[in-house]
């Protein structure tokens, strides 16, 4: 008993060290959104080049919108980071999401200088933040 | 000559075989996030498997006895109970990526959701199973299996630094996100290291009546079989390192990377990334789906063998056919498929060391191995890798659950 007990402690020891810092895990929902928007402009180079089928476009666009929105809400959520940047970043998230709805509605990519724009903007928020966190805790 | 064809079928099957959603999901996210740098985690978990496949063909050419009945005749039904039960968990957890990844497939190829898929591709499997031998399902589907060669020459077309795919073979921590990375490194292990193809192997050599002439067959299929096999894995990482990584696409979900062969093979390149997650999800999971029923079947000392009909013995088809509409729940839930797959690869490592440590006692016991117990090298690299695997899983697990 005493030595499970003991397992028991080291693993909840050894986890909590392990736990991931929050400005990371925070700036992992930037990188995953732009992650999402730099997927559809791939997507759009490969359907401007006949390579993949119409059907997976808006597959990939009905997928990227409702993740975009499940990102949106864990981003104006995350109670670690600073109101000013959760505004900010789901405001973004938001109008990535309007312009993958819009793509899917009509059935093409959406304007790839947009998506790009806020890939860019998510990706350098992201960037930031990482760089804002002492060497160790980055890990 | 019988020997040879034996061995040729075995390793083109090991290969055909070895791509399913977890070696998949985990082997693109790998590449995608971290490029060549967890290409040895495939490496290390090949080496486990191909001890464990080998000695459990070993098992059952000498004994006459599957993995899962010897366990009940040298450690009795309580001991046995805790870790099959934790098998049963595990391929029923597998079992549903697999089923949610082949229907995933062909919402991909349609465009139709994949909850309308679910159903008839559990059908399929189903059919397959009720209506097929174990010589049509263990070979018949991991020869359509060879598709996913298509990965090693995609990669090879890629052209990548062979300098950094022979540095990524050595283990390295990366300066950053180190949680994630070991988090993946468990899912890879996981996704190799399946215990269903411990319990499934010996259950199929039952099956086809190996004998010790059999011995060597047995080693070079599950030496030389797996290691080209994962030589397939190792191409998706590469794949997925050259055409997702540059790009910043991380491989979240199966729509980001399908994409990943339309550089290498143009329009071909979507259509095959579609028939390979495809072929390899039903061809995995209908092993999985006869792998539970084996348990059971084995366990509670019932009539079993995929060769015989169904009527002969209806309550080993009952429990696959169970077990399949089980597996049908998380996708009809609307649960992602990747994302169920790596949870799944991680459950697979924490159940690992209650699945292998039996084997290990049985596999160094004179009364069933006679003179063919496990040498000295066999039962270190295996309880070593176990040990490792399971902590690490032990730390990354809950500390990724937490951060997510």
């Amino acid at each position: 008993m005493r030595a499970w007990a003991a397992c028991a402690i080291a693993l909840a020891v050894l986890t909590a060290g392990c736990r991931r810092e929050p400005t990371l895990t925070y700036a992992h929902l930037l990188e995953r959104a732009a992650s999402w928007s730099a997927s559809v402009q791939f997507a759009g180079e490969l359907a401007d080049r006949g390579l993949v089928p119409r059907t997976y476009i808006h597959d990939v666009l009905a997928t990227a919108s409702e993740e975009m929105d499940s990102l949106r809400n864990q981003i104006a959520e995350f109670d670690a980071a600073p109101p000013s940047a959760r505004s900010k970043d789901a405001e973004m998230c938001a109008r990535l999401a309007a312009l993958l709805r819009a793509g899917e509605t009509t059935g093409s990519i959406p304007d790839r200088i947009h998506l790009r724009d806020l890939e860019q903007q998510l990706r350098g928020d992201a960037e930031r933040l990482r760089g804002s966190l002492p060497q160790e805790t980055r890990r | 000559m019988k020997n040879l064809l034996k061995v040729g079928l075995g390793i083109l099957t090991s290969i055909g075989g070895f791509l399913e959603v977890g070696s998949l999901g985990t082997a693109l996210q790998a590449g995608a996030s971290f490029r060549y740098s967890l290409l040895w985690s495939v490496v290390v978990g090949t080496i486990c498997i191909a001890f464990l496949v080998e000695m459990t063909g070993r098992l059952a050419a000498v004994s006459h006895h599957t993995v899962v009945d010897a366990m009940r005749k040298r450690f009795g039904f309580p001991m046995q109970a805790w870790p099959l039960g934790a098998q049963i968990v595990v391929d029923l957890l597998v079992l549903a990526s697999e089923v949610g990844g082949a229907s995933l497939a062909l919402e991909l190829a349609t465009g139709i959701s994949i909850r309308v898929w679910v159903v008839p591709v559990t059908l399929f499997i189903w059919a397959l199973l009720w209506f097929g031998t174990f010589g049509t399902i263990e070979n018949g589907v991991a020869v359509l299996g060879l598709v996913t060669l298509c990965f090693v020459l995609g990669a090879i077309w890629l052209h990548p630094d062979w300098h950094a795919v022979r540095a990524g073979l050595l283990p390295q921590l990366p300066a950053a996100d180190r949680g994630e990375y070991v988090y993946l490194a468990v899912g890879i292990l996981g996704a190799s290291i399946s215990p269903y193809l411990v319990t499934f192997y010996s259950s199929g050599a039952i099956e086809e009546e190996w004998k010790t002439s059999d011995l060597m067959p047995n080693r070079i299929v599950a030496g030389i079989g797996m290691s080209f096999g994962s030589v397939v894995a190792m191409a998706v990482v590469v794949v997925a390192a050259l055409v997702l990584a540059p790009r910043g696409i991380r491989a979240d979900s199966y729509q980001q990377a399908a994409t990943a062969l339309s550089l290498p093979f143009g329009h071909w390149g979507f259509r095959l990334f579609c028939v390979s997650l495809g072929i390899g999800c039903v061809g995995a999971a209908l092993e999985l789906a006869l792998d539970v029923s084996y348990i059971i079947a084995q366990t509670l000392g019932w009539e079993w063998g995929e060769n015989k009909r169904p009527a002969e013995e209806a309550r080993f088809a009952i429990v696959y056919t169970g077990a399949l509409l089980l597996a049908t729940l998380p996708s009809l839930a609307g649960i992602d498929p990747l994302k169920l797959t790596m949870f799944s690869m991680a459950v697979t490592v924490l159940a690992l060391p209650f699945v292998v440590g039996p084997l290990i006692v049985l596999m160094n016991d004179k009364q069933y191995l006679k003179n063919h117990t496990n040498g000295v090298i066999g039962n270190v690299a295996v309880v070593t890798i176990v040990v490792v695997a399971f902590a690490l899983a032990a730390l990354a697990v809950p500390a990724q659950l937490m951060g997510s």
